[in-house]
């Protein structure tokens, strides 16, 4: 008996650490998997590399990775087992990614690349760049959704190039379905009725998220409140969606572990979630997708979208 | 007077190439990939034996590296710091003169190596593997689309895997939605020497190497009518034709080439249907060996 109480221990501590996972992305609906204008938010061109994790896309920029320093010639890079240890996400970046997962992962070698950043016939000395490839694995096993394996950069020194990474929020609201009159267009195919995204965007790592300044609750959420209102009366007048309405529903605070710190425990980054809900949801009774403005302990709000597909197509 | 033909001998031996040297004008079974390539298929499809991360299609020609080599796995993982540096796997892994000589033949221009990439794999069997990867840029221009790729692969103790070189030729069978493949490994004739006895092989002549290419042919056509039903598929003998292809290079510097047969064949369509160029090469070997001969689904 007494032989079967140690297992029966250890299985309730382990499940107890993956519930608690912080209540604020707990209860979340599941990012929409429809949505695919990452790169609208983090730059608006296409020369990112960018993956996204839940609420969390990270990116690097092509400048990023092409140093304009002199290059190193290819007898000189880095070794590659100095490389693959180097890129491994540390237990910090492990833990954002388990968060936003929702899922606990772990990280195993897939390969190391390295690759010529320019053509070696026109330049004489083109650099290189390592990019190391990593398969998340579920460690309980089960499905896992896309991407399975991430890409991470370093320098041809060995230097980690980390993705900058952004928070985001998008919820769609579906537009009615354009009926054209068979006369005026007769060659017209029925095509998936337009959404509206509504996209939260909120840099993360910079001077101003990490500074000591911190507002109060009441402002915060007035904050948050007012950048959300702007956005809903742009909605209404320039997109003409009138019929879509709002209400405030509550905020939270979210906590995304960061970095490592120098005691060698997981720095966390505070983030207020103020939270909105579509009213029309109420009647439908369908789930809504809760729609959340970020906003900093320091009062910077997160920079907030509309992207109309009825522009874009 | 002399002057000017030292001018002109000068001013023109660049473009001696045009001049139409007859070992630079493509064999027509090897032109007839360029009207009909053939099908879009990774080489693990045609060699299930083949690891697609380090074998590569060029034209009608086949690098195939094997997969993990099971030996490796019994010792235990090398781990990472006992791998080769990238750069002294980028130098083994360059390609020679041969394998340049016979890919510009198969496009008939030459072709500039440009470094894709060096990459370290991690197998779970076997360890680990360098890929190093160039894709090819016609040095006359000419290109569009996908560029054509070379991989190949190097242990992580730094020893060259030699790849399987196979020519390969397919034919389109629209209605029966399959190609018909031939493949032919390439090798010299000293590795296919029998165990202990020095046969001295015989070369077959050109009518009877014609006569093994429509036996084989023949077999196999009855098989594929009996698998695929519908209209039977039939060909008539075209001709038969020789090709060099360079192969290595020997320590002296000197091309050592092999010679390989193709008979032809074309399809008898019928009346209502649109004639085509297209035609199909069975390869044998300058021995006498017939290649594989087997059908593949068409793949959109």
């Amino acid at each position: 008996m007494r032989f079967l109480l140690v297992p029966v221990v250890l299985c309730i501590w382990e499940s107890a650490s993956v519930a608690q996972t912080p209540p604020e992305f707990r209860d979340w609906n599941q990012f929409p998997a429809s949505f695919h204008w990452q790169h609208e938010l983090v730059s608006g061109s296409n020369d990112e590399q960018t993956f996204q994790l839940g609420h969390v896309i990270f990116s690097c920029s092509d400048s990023m990775m092409n140093p304009q320093q002199k290059s190193i010639p290819l007898g000189a890079v880095a070794p590659v087992a100095e490389v693959v240890a180097v890129s491994e996400p540390d237990a910090a970046y492990l833990a954002l990614i388990n968060q936003q997962r929702q899922q606990k992962l772990a990280c195993q070698f897939q390969k190391a690349r390295l690759v010529p950043l320019g053509d070696s016939e026109l330049v004489d000395n083109p650099g290189f760049r390592w990019e190391v490839t990593w398969k998340l694995i579920p460690i309980y096993g089960g499905l896992i959704e896309a991407p399975s394996r991430i890409q991470l950069f370093v320098s041809a020194e060995g230097k980690p190039i980390p993705h900058k990474r952004y928070l985001i929020d998008a919820v769609s609201l579906k537009l009615p379905r354009p009926k054209p009159d068979p006369e005026v267009n007769p060659r017209f195919r029925h095509t998936q009725a337009p959404k509206i995204w509504l996209c939260s965007t909120l840099k993360l790592g910079t001077e101003k998220t990490r500074s000591q300044h911190r507002l109060s609750l009441t402002e915060i959420q007035d904050r948050g409140r007012k950048a959300f209102q702007e956005m809903i009366d742009l909605l209404h007048s320039k997109s003409q969606a009138d019929s879509f309405q709002f209400r405030f529903v509550n905020m939270q605070s979210a906590r995304l572990p960061w970095s490592m710190g120098a005691d060698g425990k997981i720095a966390y980054l505070n983030v207020w979630a103020v939270n909105f809900q579509s009213v029309k949801a109420k009647e439908t009774q369908t789930p809504a997708d809760i729609f959340t403005v970020w906003v900093t302990p320091d009062g910077t709000v997160s920079r907030l979208q509309i992207l109309d597909e009825r522009d874009r197509n | 007077m002399r002057r000017f033909i030292v001018l002109t001998v000068i001013v023109l031996s660049p473009f001696s190439n045009l001049w139409g040297d007859p070992e630079l004008r493509p064999d027509p079974m090897l032109l007839r990939w360029k009207l009909f390539p053939g099908p879009n298929l990774s080489v693990n499809k045609l060699i299930p034996d083949a690891d697609p991360q380090s074998s590569c299609m060029i034209e009608s020609l086949i690098f195939a590296s094997p997969k993990e080599k099971r030996s490796d796995s019994e010792h235990s993982r090398e781990s990472l710091e006992t791998v080769v540096p990238a750069e002294t796997a980028f130098k083994i892994a360059e390609p020679d003169k041969a394998v340049k000589a016979l890919i510009s033949q198969h496009f008939s221009q030459d072709h500039r190596f440009k470094l894709d990439a060096v990459e370290l794999v991690s197998h779970r069997q076997s360890g680990y593997r360098w890929n190093v990867i160039w894709s090819l840029w016609p040095e006359r221009g000419g290109f569009t689309g996908v560029p054509f790729r070379y991989r190949v692969a190097v242990t992580a103790r730094g020893e060259l895997i030699v790849p399987d070189c196979y020519q390969f030729d397919s034919y389109a069978l629209p209605k029966h939605k399959r190609w018909l493949c031939s493949l032919l490994k390439l090798e010299f004739p000293e590795v296919t020497k029998k165990q202990g006895k020095n046969e001295v092989r015989v070369k077959p002549t050109k009518k009877q190497i014609e006569e093994r290419g429509i036996e084989a042919l023949g077999n196999f056509l009855v098989k594929v009518n009996t698998d695929l039903g519908g209209q039977p598929v039939q060909f008539h003998l075209l001709d038969c034709r020789a090709i060099e292809l360079p192969m290595r290079v020997d320590p002296d510097g000197k091309m050592k080439t092999i010679k390989i047969w193709g008979v032809n064949f074309k399809q008898i369509l019928g009346p209502d249907i649109r004639k085509t160029k297209d035609f199909f090469t069975v390869w044998l070997s300058e021995y006498g060996t017939v290649s594989e001969l087997k059908t593949v689904p068409v793949q959109w």
